[in-house]
C-alpha cells in the first residue's frame, strides 16, 4: 500500500471525521463523473456517486492495498454505476445532461465561434450516437475513450481479458461510427 | 505484406470514391482494428503495422474511416468532467452517520434475535422430548370394554373407523341389540 494511502485508510478506519471529508473531497469530482458517463445518468449521478463514498467508507477495512486506494474506489464507481445501468435497461435512456451541465467544455486555443459551435455540436451527437449503443460496447467505449483508461485497466474493471477488451473497443468504435452514419469499414 | 486488392486501389474507380466491394471491406476492417491499436498505444507486430500503414495509405475509403473514428475517439475524450456541488462532501458524510448507527444497532440486535429463535426451538424441541418420553395416562382397565367401542376407534387393525361406525349403526338395527342377556339380572 502507498505510503499516503496507508495513512488515509489508516485515520478512515479508525473514524476520523476529517480523514473522511479529506477522502471525499480529493475523489468526488472524478467519481462524479465516472458514475455519470457510466450511468448515463445526469440528476442521479451525484446521488450514485454519494452511495459509492458509502459504500468505500463502510467497507475501508477491506481495502488491502493491493491497488491504489483511488483504483480501489473507482471500481466501487464503475460497478455501482453498472447496477444502476442494469436496473434501469426497462427504463427510457435518458441523455448525458450532465455533460451538458454548468461545466464547459474545454475549448482549444484559437477556436472562434463558429469553429466552437460546431465543435461543441460535433461532440454532442457523437454522445448522444453513445447513448444508443448496445452494452458491453458502450461502458467498455466509455472506459477507454471517455476516462482514459488503459486497456489493461478496463480489463481488469470489467472482469475480461485483454483481447475482449480489444473486440470490445474496436467493434464499439465500428458501431458508433455506424450509427453517425458512416458505412461499416 | 500487400495484398491483391492493393494493386486493384489504384484504378479511377477506387481514385474516384466508388463503392468498396466486400473484399475491401474486410481488409479495412482488419486495417483500421490495426490502426487504432496502434492509435491507443497498444502493441502490434511490425509486419502487421506496416502492411496497415501501407493499406491505408493506399485505400481512400479506409483512410477516410480512419479519420473518423480518430474523430469521434477525440469527440469522446475532450467531454468535460463533472463537478460535485458545494454541500456534496457534507451530504456524504450526513448519510454516512445515520446509517452508520443503524448498522450498529442490527449488529447489536441480529444476534439477540438469533439466540431467541435458538431459544425457542430448544424449548419447543424439550416439551416434544418430555412429553413423548412420559407414560400416558390410559391404562387397561374395565372402562376399556365399557367403551369398546372408542378403543376400537383407536386400534389399529384391517377395518378403518368408518369401517367400525358403520357396523355400530347396522346393529342398531339389530333386535337383539342392547337386549340384556338372560339371568344377567340375577
Amino acid at each position: 500500500m502507498r505510503d499516503e494511502d496507508a495513512a488515509l485508510v489508516a485515520r478512515l478506519c479508525a473514524g476520523d471525521e476529517d480523514a473522511c471529508r479529506e477522502f471525499v473531497d480529493a475523489y468526488r469530482d472524478r467519481i462524479i463523473t465516472v458514475v455519470a458517463r457510466v450511468a448515463g445518468t445526469g440528476s442521479d449521478a451525484e446521488d450514485l456517486a454519494q452511495e459509492v463514498f458509502i459504500k468505500a467508507l463502510r467497507n475501508i477495512h477491506r481495502f488491502e492495498g493491493g491497488s491504489a486506494l483511488f483504483t480501489w474506489l473507482y471500481r466501487i464507481a464503475v460497478n455501482t454505476a453498472r447496477d444502476f445501468l442494469a436496473s434501469r435497461r426497462r427504463r427510457p435512456s435518458v441523455p448525458l445532461d450532465g455533460e451538458n451541465g454548468p461545466n464547459a467544455e474545454p475549448t482549444a486555443p484559437g477556436d472562434g465561434p463558429a469553429e466552437a459551435l460546431l465543435r461543441d455540436e460535433r461532440r454532442a451527437i457523437v454522445r448522444a450516437a453513445l447513448e444508443r449503443l448496445p452494452e458491453p460496447f458502450r461502458t467498455t467505449l466509455i472506459l477507454r475513450d471517455m476516462e482514459g483508461n488503459s486497456y489493461e485497466q478496463v480489463a481488469d474493471l470489467l472482469g475480461v481479458s485483454i483481447g475482449t477488451v480489444e473486440s470490445r473497443i474496436f467493434r464499439a468504435r465500428c458501431k458508433l461510427r455506424a450509427l453517425l452514419g458512416g458505412i461499416a469499414p | 505484406m500487400n495484398t491483391p486488392e492493393d494493386s486493384r486501389d489504384l484504378s479511377p474507380d477506387r481514385a474516384s470514391g466508388a463503392a468498396p466491394d466486400l473484399a475491401e471491406l474486410a481488409e479495412n476492417e482488419r486495417c483500421l482494428s490495426v490502426l487504432m491499436l496502434l492509435h491507443d498505444g497498444r502493441p502490434v507486430q511490425p509486419a502487421l503495422a506496416a502492411w496497415a500503414q501501407a493499406h491505408v495509405a493506399t485505400h481512400a475509403s479506409c483512410a477516410a474511416a480512419y479519420a473518423e473514428l480518430i474523430e469521434q475517439s477525440a469527440a469522446l475524450a475532450a467531454t468535460s468532467s463533472r463537478r460535485a456541488r458545494p454541500d456534496f462532501t457534507d451530504r456524504v458524510l450526513s448519510r454516512r452517520a445515520p446509517d452508520d448507527d443503524a448498522g450498529g444497532a442490527r449488529a447489536d440486535l441480529l444476534p439477540f434475535v438469533r439466540r431467541l429463535a435458538v431459544a425457542a426451538g430448544l424449548a419447543l424441541a424439550l416439551t416434544l422430548f418430555a412429553e413423548l418420553v412420559q407414560p400416558s395416562d390410559v391404562t387397561a382397565d374395565s372402562s376399556l370394554q365399557t367403551n369398546r367401542h372408542a378403543a376400537d376407534h383407536f386400534r389399529r387393525g384391517p377395518f378403518g373407523p368408518q369401517d367400525i361406525e358403520a357396523g355400530l349403526r347396522g346393529r342398531l338395527k339389530d333386535p337383539d341389540f342392547g337386549r340384556q342377556p338372560r339371568g344377567a339380572g340375577r
